[in-house]
């Protein structure tokens, strides 16, 4: 799967999440960027990813996330 | 000690102020521990014993943005975490994993002033909810007590 693809999805799945149809992702984005990404949160988008993408994380592979651009990065190990 | 090495702490209870808790708690028979202000999570936490209900940690938010502000608006006072000691948090995760269990990391360990320096991490297990992870490698043999070094009392 290529970034663009997974970028695009991702985007749904944030605005879907944080019920913000303007919001912008890139690589660099964090929780700190984004109103109301908190911790029950986090688990929400979690789950979305997981069940858009249709692959599993471990907790040490979301522990280890320190940006969208590795969730990204993830992903598309994962996909292949 | 069960297949995961997880033995119940306490319940962890989100209030956006503490006096109405702290006053039904102690008329319940709960010592109230010292409060102290945790910087890695924003929010001022107190742990409460009693001797034969379970240990609830009473957490409240800081006047900075803390994790638990959505929480308290949407819900109001509620327990959203069950905390478990566990010699080794890694250790445990990968053994609730290995049974099939979706676990979804929310917090990597980090020291928590509340428990004496010990590292906490919070997960989301699938059948359970937000969990806090309380890695002690040596547990104490006796019910846990009051850390003595709290620096704040006021919650």
């Amino acid at each position: 799967m290529q970034q663009t693809e997974i970028y695009d999805k991702l985007t749904n799945i944030f605005r879907d999440t944080f019920d913000d149809p303007d919001l912008v992702i890139g690589p660099q984005l964090t929780a700190d960027d984004v109103d109301g990404w908190d911790s029950l949160y986090h688990i929400r988008l979690m789950l979305s990813v997981q069940e858009a993408f249709k692959i599993k994380f471990s907790a040490l592979e979301i522990g280890q996330l320190k940006n969208v651009g590795d969730l990204a990065n993830l992903i598309e190990l994962r996909s292949t | 000690m069960n297949r995961f090495g997880l033995d119940f702490h306490h319940l962890g209870l989100a209030v956006a102020q503490p006096d109405r808790t702290v006053e039904l708690l102690t008329r319940l028979g709960y010592e109230i521990g010292s409060a102290v202000f945790d910087p890695a999570q924003m929010v001022r936490l107190a742990m409460c014993w009693h001797p034969q209900m379970p240990a609830v940690e009473i957490i409240t938010p800081s006047d900075a943005a803390s994790p638990i502000d959505r929480l308290l608006r949407r819900n109001g006072p509620t327990i959203y975490h069950v905390c478990y000691r566990t010699r080794c948090i890694t250790t445990a995760i990968v053994a609730l994993e290995r049974d099939g269990f979706n676990v979804i990391a929310v917090s990597e360990p980090k020291p928590a002033v509340l428990f004496g320096g010990h590292n906490v991490a919070f997960y989301s297990v699938d059948g359970l909810g937000l969990i806090e992870l309380l890695q002690d490698p040596n547990p104490p043999t006796a019910e846990p007590q009051e850390p003595s070094d709290a620096t704040d009392r006021d919650l």
